[in-house]
């Protein structure tokens, strides 16, 4: 009776074709999984397989401790190496989920007499979840859609560049397998609701454990899913089902997660929590009314009880807030407080401001990661409003808040790519399974609305009111909508407003012809392309460096390695006794303990700020100064970072007044920002410099000799663009160690005290022949009576 | 014999710091003194005295010198100021153990490229010894007071000497025994009374230098006692010139400084050149109370409680013998500390002990403290005490016991027991 | 169902209440089977169970406060499933648990509370 734009073979039973389909879907599976793995591989064939960055360093370590002395071991490490002379409790302060995972894989591997390095499994592990994201992100939008919005779900985040910067082979981070984690606790999530089953509960809370085992943002799950509830509740959308989902997978789930040790008793006491605790208290409040309410009938007792079920919500919000106010239940601490407040960090807590990573989102940065998902996202999320089950009001909460926290800090992108991925492939689905529809609308019969058919690309509508407009869509149905055809306006807003009601029925919109649907479809299939050349494009340049190891290009073309991290951390390693202390700013005490293996001062875990405002007041101040507090913590080695010789622009100098920013906020007398400026408020490093600059140990430490190189002539630097004073600094209580080929990474000695008791600078002045006028003592000693 | 270089565990710096009013010692992996070659450089001016005519040679001096070469193992040499060459090294490495340089009457060393203030420097930097006579008539070369500057002592110059108006007896300053401020190392005058003519220096308030003999407090210093005293005229006053002066540097190296080669006594001698005060520590031990079997752990847990022992010797006529505390003012202190002293214990004496199989020649000191409360490494997991152990928490015990054993039988009775789903409903 | 529902209410519905009460009793008796009774009477007994702990708490000591939480979160933890259950259950509730037969739903409340039990006594000691 339809009339179909191309012809479809009719001679295939339903169950082959079934068969067919989940074999293409399996096939299809397996393809994503191979690009996503393989995408991610850059770096590995590039360079080599090596852990990247900074924090990867500190897992590989707890995982090689892991996998030589056992899972005991682990649990109560004890590192006497770090934040020396402190020590760092490891065991309490560190999410095992990651370490366990590659040590259950180590096991496993060698259990069957493949004996994998445990470094070739840290690298690969990012790249092996990554199909498992890919796969859950399917599982998950097949329940918001069909399977084929979850297949381009799955191929989206299977090469997004959002999520590739942290998941390349070699990127050992938490995120590798957080993310796998979220996407699979919310596909569990979603089930528990539609089905109303409490072992999907049950699995969404053991997944939900071993997220808040791995990732410190397991904090997002723990307020989207009360969210999510908490909509249902204000929707009048309360059902048992959600009760069932949310009560087995909050009850399970928060205790599971006390397990962990550095969680221990959060879930009771902080504020972050404390939404999922209220929500589930709402909802017993709730459940329980609604049993009373089957039983009873008199109205008068009914209305008694919903004045009391939401006097009962209300005392308790107060009582949540009155242990707030007294101090039992910990405030939003600052790590998540300042992406509420954005300008609390740097004025309070300047490690976090300094943080490269905590900078807001720089709009570019949306379309390099996600390229053209970011339009799809908007789109899928209307869609998902026409639709308004429940799991579509999950996408559209998820959709916005983490938009706002995407916008708050670059890192969180993270968090916003998938819900991008799973709307963008509604959208992007809705818009194919229109096109290639086959099926074509009756030639014009009804006058209602036939005649304004502007080819807006949505669903099947159905303005005449015979068929029934599903129940689901209670909040968008007007009801007014459905019954009236006040003219081609009221149509458009109809065909905006109701739901997608079944296969069924008359048509009278719709896309007609072979020409428009290939043109569209070839468009479609463009963009899928121009996607791929994107990603591929990104990640193999802008998210496979190892940072480790650089690379930039000879003049004829060849690719130039710059291994000197490596370099200074090797020599470090091979030339220095083993219990030599290092110091260096925190941002590469992971890398040190890592590959060089000696004690540090600080590191990124940076746990205690007044130490890392110590190394910080150590690095800002004159020798003088600075040595008595070398000699405290037995620093042996001072490491700094120059990257003036070859244009290195992460160096110390940049990164300098941060250390003086976090140094005065413990000793504001000491230490002064505007000091270490020109008297014209600039920040100058040659023949301006101010004294305080010039007189600094970082300073010095990153000058010292540089004006050599140069032979005389004008000593560039190439970072800050400025000349360097040709007289160089002096180093009186430090001697040269080393320093690397490209001078990135310099090392300095610290020399003991003068064995005669004198300072050193009047020492090296005496040894330099340098003839002092007085003959007489310059302090006299007290007389003794 | 040998000394442990004791292994030290890793968080933090055990130091072992001697508090003593006074006793100045040498601790740790010192030099065998009395059984090597002690070879000693003494340089002298002939002019100032001819050490070939005895009658030339004040008889302190010619005392010092026979009383140096009856010590056993010392090999003596001299040479004077204006010699050609003059040195103490060979090949950066020291030829002497122990230097005297004797008043000169001339400002400049002959050989200046070895034997200057940068020698000097090295040569104590490498625990050479070092003895300094001054005089009030002699010229101290200007490299042995640049030295003597660099450690903190600033003789008089030329010509000045130490004048009292008040104590003096033939021309001679007179001082006593409350004159002496280090008791240790110089024990007394006899009879209570020296009289003194000769330089004074200041002292600058270098940790590692210290006071022997003192001027007193009417005391000055000046060249010329005809006109009146003047800040610019005078090098010292009162309490604030020294007569005497002692320095031991941080390798253990020793130097001591007189005004006048009277001072010279065999106290101050055998000081200077390290045959007494000198003290070894033989061993070091630690272990946790609980488990004394496990000697010097390298990481110990907060609380813990520690029994810290050492052994020490001191050196009396070229033989380890037990060292005793007798003063009742000094103390043996364990200073343990992280960043910021954080105790200091003292230490009891146990009794000699020996340090190897042979003689007691060791007393042990002990002390037995608790690790305070710094991040040493935490109790573990199952370290902490079980709840079953505590009273409080049976309560929650027998609550949960009870949930799992009546859900075993809710569970048995909705299987197996009841059946029946449906009612008749009558609403 | 218990004596907490009529807590809630009012003084001035004083005279109404034991009606309320009664008939909400009366009501309850005839139409729940012996099977939900059951798990009403186990729901009873864990919500004291946790009232008495929770006022342990409050009123004695919250020392060890790991074994306040795991007995407290088994008492919640096992109410909230065994409610879970009875919704599942009650033949009333039908037409929205399609996917959940009863036994399947059993399968569940079992599943869920071994789980839940495991952590319950790994946290307890």
């Amino acid at each position: 009776m339809t009339t179909k734009a191309y012809a479809l073979p009719s001679d295939l039973s339903p169950a082959t074709v079934t068969n067919t389909t989940s074999l293409l879907r399996i096939i299809a599976l397996a393809f994503i999984s191979g690009a996503a793995i393989a995408s991610r591989l850059f770096a590995v064939i590039n360079f080599e397989s090596i852990i990247h960055e900074f924090d990867p360093w500190f897992n590989y370590r707890a995982t090689r401790v892991l996998v030589a002395d056992g899972f005991y071991e682990f649990w109560n490490w004890f590192d006497p190496t770090a934040w020396y002379p402190l020590g760092r409790v490891v065991g309490g302060t560190v999410y095992p989920g990651l370490m366990a995972t590659s040590g259950v894989i180590y096991k496993i591997l060698h259990a069957l007499n493949l004996p994998v390095d445990i470094r070739n499994i840290c690298v690969l592990l990012a790249p092996g979840f990554s199909s498992l994201t890919a796969w859950s992100t399917y599982m998950f939008t097949k329940e918001l859609k069909d399977e084929s919005a979850g297949l381009l779900a799955a191929a989206f985040i299977g090469i997004v560049p959002g999520y590739i910067s942290r998941s390349v082979a070699g990127s050992y981070d938490n995120e590798a397998i957080a993310i796998f984690l979220l996407m699979f606790t919310f596909f569990n999530w979603i089930k528990a609701l539609k089905t109303g089953s409490a072992f999907f509960g049950t699995i969404a809370a053991l997944f939900y454990f071993y997220m808040v085992a791995a990732w410190g943002g397991y904090a997002f799950i723990t307020n989207m899913i009360p969210l999510h509830a908490l909509a249902l509740l204000l929707m009048g959308r309360y059902s048992s089902r959600l009760y069932v989902a949310y009560s087995s997978w909050y009850a399970v789930g928060t205790l599971a997660s006390m397990q962990v040790p550095f969680v221990g008793f959060q879930p009771v006491r902080t504020s972050e929590h404390m939404a999922a605790l209220g929500v589930f208290g709402l909802l017993q409040i709730i459940a329980f009314a609604e049993l009373v309410r089957s039983h009873v009938s008199s109205k008068q007792f009914q209305t008694l009880l919903y004045a009391s079920v939401i006097g009962l919500g209300f005392l308790g919000t107060l009582a949540i807030i009155g242990l707030t106010y007294k101090g039992w239940i910990a405030p939003w601490t600052g790590r998540f407080y300042s992406l509420w407040d954005t300008g609390y960090a740097k004025k309070y807590i300047p490690i976090i401001a300094s943080v490269s990573e905590h900078q807001p989102t720089a709009w570019p940065s949306f379309f390099m990661d996600l390229q053209f998902l970011i339009f799809l996202f908007p789109a899928g999320v209307v869609m998902c409003f026409r639709e308004l089950r429940d799991e579509h009001v999950f996408v559209i909460i998820y959709a916005i808040v983490a938009s706002y926290f995407a916008g708050v800090m670059v890192r969180l992108m993270l968090t916003l790519t998938p819900v991008v991925c799973v709307a963008a492939a509604i959208a992007f689905s809705t818009v194919l399974d229109t096109y290639i529809n086959p099926v074509e609308p009756e030639a014009p019969a009804d006058e209602a609305a036939s005649s304004e058919v502007n080819s807006v690309a949505s669903d099947v509508t159905n303005p005449s009111t015979p068929t029934p407009v599903s129940k689901k869509s209670k909040k968008a149905v007007k009801d007014s909508s459905a019954s009236s055809t006040t003219g081609p306006f009221g149509d458009l807003v109809a065909s905006v407003t109701s739901g997608k009601s079944g296969k069924k029925g008359e048509r009278s919109f719709g896309v007609f012809g072979l020409d428009t649907r290939l043109v569209v479809i070839f468009h479609a299939i463009g963009m899928l392309i121009f996607f791929v050349w994107h990603c591929t494009w990104v990640t193999s340049n802008a998210y496979s460096s190892p940072s480790v190891v650089l690379a930039s290009s000879n003049p004829d073309g060849s690719q130039h390695i710059i291994d000197d991290f490596r370099e200074a951390y090797y020599w470090l390693r091979q030339n220095t006794p083993e219990t030599a202390v290092v110091m260096s700013w925190w941002d590469y005490g992971y890398q040190i303990a890592g590959m060089a293996d000696r004690p540090t001062l600080v590191d990124n875990n940076t746990w205690n700020n007044t130490h890392i405002a110590t190394v910080g007041k150590a690095m800002s101040s004159s020798e003088e100064v600075a040595y008595p507090i070398l000699r405290k913590h037995d620093v042996d080695y001072v490491l700094v970072i120059f990257g003036g010789l070859i244009g290195y622009s992460g160096d110390d100098i940049n990164k300098f007044l941060w250390m003086v920013r976090i140094a005065q906020g413990v000793w504001p007398d000491e230490i002064q920002e505007p000091n270490y400026f020109t008297r014209k408020g600039e920040y100058k490093i040659d023949d301006e410099a101010s004294p305080t600059m010039k007189n600094s140990l970082m300073y010095k430490m990153s000058y010292y000799r540089y004006a050599e190189l140069f032979g005389g002539g004008q000593a560039l630097d190439r970072v800050r663009g400025q000349q360097v004073p040709k007289t160089g600094p002096t180093l009186d209580y430090l001697d040269e160690a080393f320093t690397s080929e490209n001078w990135i990474v310099r090392i300095y000695e610290v020399k003991k005290e003068d064995l005669l008791g004198r300072d050193l600078k009047s020492a090296n002045a005496f040894a330099q022949g340098k003839k002092r006028k007085r003959t007489k003592p310059a302090s006299r000693r007290k007389a003794l009576l | 014999m040998q000394l442990s270089k004791w292994s030290r565990p890793q968080s933090w710096g055990f130091l072992f710091l001697v508090f003593c009013l006074g006793l100045l010692v040498n601790v740790g992996a010192s030099s065998e003194p009395s059984f090597e070659e002690n070879n000693v450089l003494i340089v002298h001016d002939p002019s100032v005295y001819d050490l070939s005519d005895p009658s030339s040679v004040p008889p302190q001096i010619s005392s010092f010198l026979s009383e140096l070469s009856g010590y056993e193992n010392f090999k003596l040499t001299f040479k004077t100021y204006s010699e050609e060459s003059l040195n103490l090294f060979i090949a950066n490495e020291p030829i002497y153990n122990h230097l005297i340089l004797l008043p000169s009457s001339k400002k400049t060393i002959t050989d200046k490229v070895n034997f200057n203030q940068h020698q000097l420097i090295d040569f104590i930097n490498q625990k050479g010894n070092v003895l300094v006579v001054g005089g009030s008539d002699a010229a101290l070369p200007n490299d042995i007071r640049s030295f003597l500057n660099q450690l903190g002592i600033y003789p008089s110059p030329q010509h000045f000497k130490l004048v009292d108006h008040f104590n003096t007896e033939d021309g001679k300053v007179k001082l006593n025994n409350d004159n002496i401020v280090n008791k240790k190392v110089f024990a007394e005058f006899p009879d209570n009374s020296f009289l003194y003519e000769g330089s004074t220096a200041l002292l600058s308030n270098n940790e590692l230098l210290f006071p022997i003999v003192k001027g007193s407090k009417t005391s000055f210093t000046t060249d010329n006692l005809e006109e009146p005293i003047s800040q610019d005229k005078t090098w010292t006053f009162g309490d604030q010139g020294f007569v005497a002066a002692g320095f031991q540097a941080l390798n253990n190296a020793r130097l001591s400084w007189i005004g006048d080669d009277s001072l010279l006594n065999s106290d101050l001698i055998n000081w200077t050149f390290q045959k007494r005060n000198v003290l070894k520590l033989q061993f070091v031990q630690h272990y946790n109370n609980e488990s004394p079997e496990k000697i010097n752990e390298t990481l110990y847990r907060i609380k813990d409680n520690v029994i810290y022992t050492v052994g020490i010797s001191e050196l009396k006529d070229n033989k380890w013998v037990p060292f005793e505390i007798n003063d009742d003012e000094d103390r043996l202190q364990l200073s343990f500390k992280m960043l910021d002293p954080y105790q200091r214990l003292n230490l009891e004496p146990l009794g000699p002990v020996a340090s190897n199989d042979g003689e007691l020649d060791a007393t042990a000191f002990f002390v037995n403290f608790t690790i305070p409360d710094q991040h040493v490494r935490h109790l573990a997991n199952d370290e902490y005490k079980r709840s079953w152990d505590i009273p409080n928490s049976w309560v929650y015990f027998t609550s949960a016991l009870c949930v799992a054993v009546l859900w075993g039988f809710f569970v048995l009775n909705f299987l197996f027991i009841g059946n029946t789903d449906n009612v008749k409903k009558n609403v | 169902m218990t004596p907490k529902a009529t807590s809630t209410a009012k003084p001035q519905q004083a005279t109404a209440a034991p009606n309320a009460l009664e008939s909400l009793l009366k009501a309850y008796n005839e139409t729940t089977s012996s099977r939900l009774k059951t798990v009403d009477a186990f729901l009873v007994f864990l919500m004291l169970s946790g009232i008495v702990q929770f006022l342990y708490c409050i009123l004695v000591t919250n020392f060890p406060f790991n074994a306040f939480l795991a007995g407290f979160s088994s008492c919640v933890g096992q109410f909230v499933l065994t409610a879970s259950l009875r919704s599942q259950v009650n033949p009333a509730n039908r037409a929205e648990f399609k996917d959940v037969s009863p036994e399947r739903a059993f399968a569940d409340f079992a599943m869920g509370s071994i789980v839940l039990h495991f952590f319950v006594f790994n946290f307890l000691g």
